[in-house]
């Protein structure tokens, strides 16, 4: 009797310590629902609200840091191409027949940073802060903790069950809100259940909205030459 | 020239059965009036050229586990003449065969190569000779001849190491001797050309060593032995000739790139010693040459940029400052820019006003103001004093 209490209690202690999840595991598996390798294709579309014409990429990601960004659509901006390596990044103007050195200021279009799009990890260039939590999900804070990202400081909401993202706030250095981003639309996608759309809108004006909807993904190699200033076109 | 189109598209059609091949390019319609110019006799300037580029691009082969392919692209470039007695052309822009792995990238055929970080005359793009036939009409871009190289690149993390072949040296196209765009036509005697470069054995070749750094510098070192594109014009006062002179010189230079938050800084150095010249009174020289433009361009995320270069040139002996705004407005729609090219120790003076309007993203139709002004015999504009030139551009992307 006396060893059955005893594998109770220890039963019972392992399930509490199991969903007191460390927050750096939350946002690595957070990463892994919006990324299925390390090496993946996706084409995404992109609508600003009010605009007739939409935009459509073709994204290349290699590692946790190379990214080749391939515009489709529309036509008065096709092949400009964007890479980014780091926190260095590269456009092909097509009217110079040459890649350009670029500062990350420069943005894809309407409400969408190129990061929303390029950068889709946060475990690698952020530091997590648990600052909330209910039965349905965990609220992170993010900390950039490097020079260059697109956002500073992220506070993102992760579903306890699934470690799906939810939500996202995008703040400034003074923690004021610039940009939301709702993630939804879960579908099995390259191998798992992700996220296909991405709302993100303006804290300043609600009616400033870009829907990013990824309409495919893949899991596939590239080789590493792709992702080369000097072979951009 | 038919051959090789024949040529191509049997190999493009029998190709094509295999992979779909991916055709975009553009149809533009182009009319350009250049207010009458001591270059042109005293007779205004006019070109009205509609033009097709079409661009492709198709797969050869796929090794998907050795991340390996192999394809085919190129851009194919038409244009009519709507002046009367001047006649079309059409040429291949780009035909290049491309293999590419983890490492390796090797371009084979007709290229253009570009070295420079900096914008407008971009002194370091040695390889390609310019076509100056039009040269204030056509664009820096268009105005570069292809040629036939072998384009070899290796890319080992952030290091990258690019050798160049070119086995058929080409100079400088010129005007048409006697034609309004021809600068000795003033002198009305016949040049004594000196033998076009041989093949093979006056062939070119250089290459180009370029690091990342950490902190975000891009260095890159180029070394490129080639001939004098422009040949030299001189007069021989006891034959009272004009004669040109071509011979292989070796350039040297420097790219850098550095980004400080919305601030890009970047320059572009080129050394050319024992370059052959003539002065503005037509006397054969050597001189080394130093050719630089460092500049810097502050761009936000609403698309306004502003960027300011300065350029020297100690073959000519004078300085330049640059400035271009760029902005868009009506989501994109509206996209004016305005550049000024001015002297610092000369009258040269260019300003560009220019106003992109799309229609829709398909149409874009563009007018360009442009005015220029020089002294004659110093600077680059001295054949234009106090004149203007306007440019209608109509481009349908498809």
């Amino acid at each position: 009797m006396r060893l059955f209490l005893c594998l109770i209690i220890c039963i019972q202690a392992f399930s509490v310590s199991s969903k007191e999840v460390d927050v750096n595991t939350i946002l690595v598996k957070a990463d892994a629902i919006r990324n299925p390798s390390d090496s993946f294709f996706m084409e995404v579309r992109l609508e600003n609200k009010g605009e007739s014409d939409e935009s459509l990429f073709e994204v290349f990601t290699k590692g946790k840091d190379k990214t080749l960004i391939k515009t489709i659509m529309p036509t008065m901006n096709r092949g400009r191409n964007l890479l980014m390596l780091e926190e260095n990044m590269w456009v092909y103007i097509p009217n110079l027949k040459r890649a350009v050195r670029v500062s990350l200021a420069q943005k894809l279009t309407g409400q969408a940073a190129n990061g929303d799009i390029s950068r889709m990890r946060w475990a690698n260039d952020y530091e997590p802060k648990l600052i909330g939590q209910d039965n349905e999900s965990w609220n992170l804070f993010l900390t950039a903790k490097k020079k260059g990202l697109t956002y500073d400081k992220i506070r993102i909401w992760v579903k306890k069950n699934s470690f799906q993202p939810i939500k996202a706030e995008y703040l400034t250095v003074n923690e004021k809100v610039l940009k939301t981003a709702q993630f939804y639309e879960y579908k099995q996608i390259a191998g798992g259940i992700r996220p296909t759309k991405i709302l993100i809108e303006s804290a300043l004006n609600k009616e400033e909205t870009s829907l990013i909807e990824i309409k495919k993904m893949e899991v596939k190699d590239f080789p590493e030459t792709n992702f080369q200033k000097d072979n951009l076109q | 020239m038919k051959n090789k189109i024949i040529t191509f598209l049997i190999f493009f059609l029998s190709n094509s059965i295999y992979a779909v091949p991916i055709l975009t390019g553009e149809a533009m319609f182009d009319y350009a009036h250049l207010l009458k110019t001591s270059i042109s006799d005293e007779k205004d300037l006019v070109r009205s050229r509609p033009s097709v580029m079409v661009n492709f691009l198709s797969p050869l082969s796929t090794n998907e586990k050795k991340s390996s392919s192999f394809d085919i692209d190129g851009s194919f470039y038409g244009y009519a003449n709507l002046k009367e007695g001047e006649s079309g052309k059409s040429e291949f822009r780009k035909l290049v065969i491309n293999y590419k792995d983890d490492h390796h990238v090797v371009n084979l055929g007709l290229q253009n190569i570009s070295w420079s970080e900096t914008f407008g005359v971009n002194i370091m793009d040695v390889i390609n000779p310019r076509d100056y036939a039009f040269y204030i009409f056509d664009d820096l871009n268009m105005s570069k001849i292809p040629v036939n190289l072998i384009n070899y690149q290796y890319f080992y993390n952030n290091v990258s190491l690019q050798l160049i072949y070119n086995p058929e040296a080409r100079i400088d196209r010129l005007a048409q001797s006697g034609s309004l765009f021809d600068p000795y036509a003033k002198f009305n005697i016949p040049i004594e050309r000196s033998p076009a470069p041989e093949t093979f054995s006056d062939s070119e070749y250089g290459g180009k060593i370029r690091y990342l750094f950490s902190g975000g510098l891009d260095l890159g070192f180029i070394y490129y032995s080639h001939f004098n594109r422009n040949p030299v014009i001189y007069l021989d006062p006891s034959l009272n000739k004009l004669h040109s002179h071509l011979e292989k010189v070796n350039s040297f230079g420097q790219t850098f790139s550095f980004v400080f938050k919305e601030l890009v800084f970047r320059g572009d150095y080129l050394f050319t010693p024992g370059t052959p010249y003539s002065t503005n009174d037509m006397k054969f020289r050597y001189s080394d040459r130093h050719q630089a433009i460092l500049g810097g361009d502050y761009s936000n995320a609403e698309g306004f940029s502003l960027g300011v270069q300065l350029h020297m040139d100690t073959l000519l002996d004078h300085q330049w400052i640059s400035a271009q705004i760029k902005n868009s407005f009506f989501k994109e729609s509206f996209r004016p820019s305005f550049m000024v090219f001015s002297g610092f120790d000369n009258k040269d003076l260019w300003a560009r006003a220019e106003l992109s309007y799309y229609y829709n993203s398909n149409l874009q139709i563009t007018p360009q103001y442009n005015y220029l002004s020089g002294k004659n015999g110093e600077g680059v504009f001295g054949e234009f004093t106090d004149k203007d030139y306007y440019q209608l551009m109509v481009k349908y992307l498809f």
